[in-house]
């Protein structure tokens, strides 16, 4: 496995801004989601991302017994940026900026949060 | 609450979700990603970057997560990205998270159109390491 640094900058939980940046960090390409289960054949490969949260949407509380976490979240707007690249094809990707909007707009649902949690032996 | 913080972190692979056809479909699970279900399991277990976690550091996975081949097989140690679902991957933890599944457009160098779904994640704050000692830090999951 190869490694690549990032940063999170937590700046303001309560107004829902936070971001994470990625470069080249080296993952494996495993094409599709069966063959990535099963653990099959893959290509070395690199991608970058650079996420901002920002604003509250609405927020609220999980405290979930059966699987112990507590959860204090804030739903927020989001963009997103990413791209990824094959090493052993040369196949690369570079996306447009994601939000909350492209998402609906292609029909699904997305969720972009921030928050605070608690589990396991934290849990109270 | 305002928690200062900036930090470099490790990363380690997670999951994301399938889509429809657009001219192409690339989703970070079907590209990189898929390693992420697959690592999903392993990350947790041990793959974090060693450059900044000596294996005796390593966190814990959380105890549940999904199984996509039904009860009875291997659990990966993530929860899907919905409302009230748990965003660490990481037990015996406190602190920030954050997560991003959002789909969306791009194109590759060849010019072709693809739509993109991804799960990015990050988890900051304190953890009990493998080795049971309390430690900080920042983790990734793609």
């Amino acid at each position: 496995v190869a490694f690549s640094k990032g940063t999170v900058s937590v700046d303001d939980l309560d107004n829902g801004r936070a971001s994470m940046s990625v470069d080249d960090l080296s993952l494996r390409d495993f094409h599709n989601i069966p063959n990535a289960l099963m653990r099959g054949s893959s290509d070395p490969g690199t991608v970058s991302y650079e996420i901002e949260w920002d604003g509250v949407l609405s927020q609220g509380e999980v405290r979930n017994e059966a699987n112990r976490f507590n959860l204090d979240w804030v739903d927020t707007d989001v963009t997103v940026q990413w791209s990824a690249t094959n090493e052993a094809t040369g196949f690369s990707f570079e996306s447009n900026v994601g939000t909350r909007q492209t998402s609906i707009e292609l029909g699904q649902v997305p969720l972009a949060i921030v928050g605070e949690e608690t589990n396991g032996t934290f849990f109270e | 609450m305002r928690i200062p913080g900036n930090s470099a972190f490790p990363v380690m692979a997670g999951h994301a979700r399938h889509r429809h056809a657009w001219d192409q479909i690339l989703t970070r699970r079907q590209f990189i990603g898929a390693t992420a279900l697959a690592t999903g399991a392993t990350v947790t277990a041990g793959m974090w970057m060693p450059a900044l976690a000596a294996p005796s550091a390593d966190p814990r996975p959380i105890p549940g997560g999904i199984q996509p081949f039904g009860p009875g097989t291997e659990i990966f140690h993530l929860f899907l990205p919905e409302p009230g679902s748990e965003p660490s991957s990481i037990t015996d933890f406190k602190g920030n998270v954050g997560i991003c599944a959002v789909q969306g457009t791009g194109q590759s160098d060849d010019g072709r159109r693809w739509l993109f779904d991804v799960d990015l994640r990050f988890m900051q704050g304190t953890f009990v390491a493998k080795d049971g000692r309390n430690q900080r830090g920042t983790f990734g999951l793609v």
